[in-house]
């Protein structure tokens, strides 16, 4: 058995972590690596401190208790491996993915989410004994435009929500989210719902689909993704950024 | 000073069980795991500490777990907790571990034909 002798904790403790970052490589995704590096970090000033707590014979160093740099990242590609298809596919998840999901999205919560707020409109006029057929144009309209609205901004929020959470689970890095994000942008960008008010002499017409942007609201469809993106990536690197020099200088303040 | 190696046997399924059930107990963060695994086993099982940690970035990402910031004495811990699907993972797999070890039990007592299969000297 070999023992190792160096010549300051700090310079361990860089020299591991470095050696550990070329070992992962590109093997697992960045989100993985950079929160596995920091993880290991933290672990390594619990496992300094843990040795200065001990009387000096304490035998065993941080880096014989974490494991070689290699074996740790054969275990992380070994793990990733294990993860389903989606989360092993980066372009069908993050690319084709969003393009699949959005319109099942509009269907199920745009036009499942509009007949089930009708249906409760409906039912609250039964308890409170108004009856719907006696509501003037006008109240009809306006209902019917409350209706219609959350259809223009719900389901391509879910989508970038879900894209969002997707990556996270699936630690990927901020291009995978922003590319599933973005192609949500562009669908919420040149969908139109245009809703002609019903008069005394006609009936209301509503129509869906997708057209050149033509107004404000089509921007703001695709802002509303976009900002849903730029938060979560926003919140994710930001905490990155400040773990990883933090737990590292806490690994080499320990030495 | 003997450098150790991550256990063969630790890698090959049995932490998703320790750390699944461990963390069912309460909410840990990466060290304090290997040290309730070492407190439960009386330090009986050797293995890279280093290596809990993807497992655990696994079980996240497959949804039996899940992790939250935490301030810890003056540092920010990655804090993990079992999730309603982790709860049903832990009972699969213990009642399968159970399946095993009864199994091996059955061979070591010497199975079905009742002849032992390990010589006692």
């Amino acid at each position: 058995m070999e023992s190792r002798k160096s010549p300051s904790s700090d310079g361990v403790s860089r020299h591991w972590h470095d050696e550990l970052r070329r070992e992962l490589g590109r093997r697992v995704p960045p989100a993985w690596r950079d929160r596995l590096l920091e993880e290991l970090a933290d672990h390594w000033s619990d496992l300094q401190e843990e040795t200065k707590s001990m009387d000096a014979a304490s035998p065993i160093s941080p880096q014989d208790r974490l494991g070689s740099p290699q074996t740790i990242a054969a275990a992380a590609v070994a793990e990733c491996r294990k993860l389903g298809f989606f989360a092993r596919r980066p372009l069908v998840t993050y690319v084709a993915g969003p393009i699949l999901l959005v319109p099942v999205a509009v269907v199920v919560i745009g036009f499942a989410g509009t007949f089930a707020l009708g249906l409760a409109l409906e039912c609250s006029f039964w308890l409170f004994g108004i009856d719907s057929l006696k509501l003037s144009v006008t109240v009809e309209n306006i209902i019917a435009q409350l209706l219609v609205f959350p259809l223009r901004f719900l389901p391509f929020a879910f989508a970038a929500w879900f894209f969002c959470r997707l990556g996270r689970r699936h630690g990927r890095g901020w291009q995978s989210v922003l590319a599933a994000c973005t192609i949500v942008a562009l669908y919420a960008l040149f969908f139109t719902v245009t809703l002609t008010a019903r008069t005394a002499d006609h009936q209301g017409l509503l129509m869906i689909g997708l057209g050149i942007p033509k107004h404000l609201f089509n921007f703001l469809q695709a802002a509303i993704p976009l900002a849903i993106a730029l938060l979560f990536l926003r919140t994710t690197a930001g905490a990155a950024r400040r773990q990883l020099p933090a737990a590292l200088s806490q690994s080499t303040a320990a030495a | 000073m003997t450098r150790r190696t991550s256990n063969p046997d630790f890698l090959n399924g049995v932490p998703e069980l320790l750390l699944l059930e461990l963390l069912a107990r309460r909410a840990m963060y990466g060290y304090e795991i290997v040290q309730a695994i070492r407190a439960a086993t009386a330090g009986r099982l050797e293995f890279g500490e280093g290596c809990i940690y993807p497992v655990l970035h696994r079980l996240e990402a497959s949804g039996g777990l899940a992790s939250r910031r935490e301030e810890c004495g003056g540092r920010t811990r990655i804090v993990y907790r079992v999730t309603a699907t982790g709860k049903k993972r832990l009972e699969a797999s213990r009642a399968s571990w159970r399946q095993v070890a009864a199994a091996i039990e059955a061979v070591l007592q010497g199975g079905s034909n009742g002849e032992p299969q390990i010589a006692v000297v």
